[in-house]
């Protein structure tokens, strides 16, 4: 079984000028969990994840443990400070580009494998030359996997 | 004959220049080479520095300059042990102690001591840090006092970067008091077989005067351009502290073995341990009521400090071996002309040297060098190199140079000490790039501060 079987080509693309309220109104606006920086060709420059995002949108300084000494209004306080901040940057300055992705040909033991090692729930999947195919993540894989199960119930002692 | 470029020949005249030193001067020249080889890579920074150490060990053994019985089981060429299971130990309480909250505690509460008052806050929190520093690791102390800084900073729409600065250097003059505020300080007191109350009685009153000269310029300085609305400061005192506390029972508890565990240190003298061994059972007890799995306590300790230095102990038993130290000591008697009667010159160019050359070089790789280098002074200028002569009048004010001027000069540079790397670091990741000019222009005229009013502690304490 390979990534090729399971990788969903529904994807959200942005360009890598795209600015950060774009990003955030984009991100809240679609079921995806990454978007894919790519150029002109399609050609995969780098991701973000809601990590990314988040991490710009609150205080990277205030753990869980210190914000329980905080007034109720910090929070509100804190995030429009972190937008209003960081609203020229663009895709290309908070992308991940050191993010390794899938190939189709890839086993899909690899997908979980590289996740880990990366710190990432989803991943891209390339062809040859980088261009960006789709994204798969472990629920994909998962409903996969589930589906082959219930097509071989003999073997899988289904039903 | 094949075209060589520059490169070829000057690696081939390096090769040459090797193999003639090796001839020459056997062990010495490998023992020399290693040395600055290893010195010049952890000064360029481009390999991490355990890396470069433990390379440096590993030549240092395999080219046969030490063996490996020596450089494990003899204490005055070898790993120091004491020092090793020192740093392990107090990493194990403080990442324990991290966990209660009792940091961050601390650091609210004393902005709301100040009343939230910009310069008030500056210096109360320097002081915080320093006590902080004199009895914790100086990185754990900024590590855990920076995010609150920046928090309370950014509440009072102020400048996160002269705060930070300020607690770096805090921190690097708080721990030179004690002698398990520093590493230097762990690695002078196991050399020089000095107790805790030593450091307690000759440094930190040194660091009493050092510190309030510090400040008082500090609120000279900023005093005027440190300014907010009582809007600004009531947000401070909003803030509740009490809720940081995760674990009131580990707190307790926790509090009670680090107070035994002080009380052991100013005691180990007189009871006849090791500081290692009082840290190593304080290490023990807390892992043990904390309830924490070892692998989990184990794991936050800074591994790579701790090769770090075994390594560099290694290799600077290495030259030690060699001769390279002796001949350095000659050179540096040559130089300051000491007599059994007078080393007043030697103190004062081992203040200000050691000032200046922490100030670029990691001051941990420069006393591990200096250490044998003023036990051999002690040999060529007494004949011995006994607790009676290094605790002695002429060589005592020696060793309180080197400590002073070694943990005071890390101040100097960005680069001069592991707090102040970190706080710049932490700085850039919130948003304030602090620039290494920048950093000099806080760093260096305090640096040059303490360790004027060091040398005049000197002089005026002990000739």
């Amino acid at each position: 079984m390979y990534v090729r079987d399971m990788f969903s080509a529904d994807t959200i693309t942005v360009a890598p000028d795209v600015e950060f309220p774009a990003l955030v109104q984009l991100f809240a606006e679609r079921p995806q969990r990454i978007m894919h920086v790519v150029d002109a060709a399609g050609k995969l420059l780098g991701v973000i994840s809601s990590f990314e995002l988040l991490g710009l949108l609150s205080p990277g300084f205030v753990d869980a443990n210190l914000a329980k000494a905080l007034p109720a209004d910090y929070d509100e306080r804190a995030v429009c400070r972190s937008y209003t901040e960081h609203r020229c940057r663009t895709a290309k300055e908070i992308m991940r580009a050191d993010i390794q992705p899938l190939r189709p040909d890839d086993h899909y033991l690899r997908v979980e494998t590289l996740m880990r090692q990366q710190g990432i729930t989803v991943l891209p999947v390339v062809d040859e030359g980088g261009l960006l195919l789709g994204e798969i993540s472990l629920k994909k894989v998962l409903r996969y996997l589930a589906g082959v199960c219930r097509g071989n119930g003999e073997h899988c002692q289904l039903g | 004959m094949p075209h060589l470029s520059r490169l070829h020949l000057a690696g081939l005249a390096g090769i040459a220049c090797f193999v003639c030193l090796l001839w020459a001067y056997g062990s010495f020249a490998l023992a020399s080479l290693i040395f600055v080889g290893c010195y010049a890579a952890i000064v360029s920074e481009k390999v991490h520095k355990t890396k470069v150490a433990l390379l440096g060990a590993a030549l240092t053994l395999v080219l046969k300059v030490l063996d490996q019985h020596d450089a494990l089981h003899n204490v005055d060429l070898g790993v120091d042990w004491n020092v090793v299971f020192l740093l392990i130990s107090m990493m194990i309480m403080v990442n324990i102690l991290t966990k209660t909250g009792v940091f961050q505690f601390l650091a609210v509460r004393s902005a709301k001591v100040a009343q939230g008052r910009p310069i008030r806050i500056m210096v109360i929190f320097a002081v915080v840090t320093a006590l902080l520093s004199a009895l914790l690791d100086n990185v754990t102390t900024v590590l855990l006092i920076a995010p609150v800084t920046l928090l309370i900073a950014q509440e009072l729409d102020l400048d996160p970067v002269p705060y930070l600065i300020t607690e770096a250097l805090a921190s690097n003059i708080g721990g030179t008091a004690t002698l398990i505020g520093d590493p230097p300080n762990i690695m002078i007191a196991s050399k020089a077989g000095f107790d805790f109350m030593d450091f307690i009685v000759h440094l930190a009153p040194a660091i009493v005067v050092v510190m309030g000269a510090w400040l008082a310029v500090w609120v000279l300085v900023f005093a005027r351009r440190l300014t907010v609305s009582d809007e600004r400061r009531e947000r401070i005192m909003a803030m509740d502290e009490g809720a940081l506390i995760t674990d009131p029972a580990l707190l307790r508890k926790a509090g009670a073995i680090l107070g035994l565990t002080i009380l052991g240190f100013m005691l180990h003298g007189v009871l006849g341990y090791e500081p290692a061994t009082v840290a190593l059972a304080g290490a023990a007890a807390l892992l043990f009521v904390s309830g924490q799995e070892p692998h989990e306590a184990l794991a936050e300790v800074e591994w790579p400090t701790i090769f770090f230095f075994i390594g560099l102990f290694i290799i600077v038993g290495g030259t030690v071996k060699a001769g390279v130290i002796e001949w350095l000591a000659r050179q540096m008697l040559a130089v300051t002309a000491p007599t059994p009667q007078d080393t007043f010159l030697l103190s004062m160019v081992m203040v200000w040297f050691s000032g200046l050359a922490s100030a670029i070089v990691d001051n941990i790789p420069y006393v591990a060098t200096m250490n044998p280098l003023i036990l051999d002074l002690s040999h060529q200028l007494f004949g011995s190199a006994d607790p009676a002569v290094l605790h002695g009048p002429a060589m005592l004010p020696v060793w309180w140079s080197l400590a002073l001027g070694a943990c005071l000069g890390g101040n100097g540079t960005a680069i001069g000490a592991s707090a102040n790397v970190i706080v710049v670091g932490m700085a850039e990741k919130a948003g304030h790039k602090i620039s290494f000019v920048r950093f000099l222009a806080y760093g260096m005229p305090a640096m040059l501060l303490t360790v004027a009013i060091s040398s005049v502690y000197i002089w005026l304490r002990y000739y």
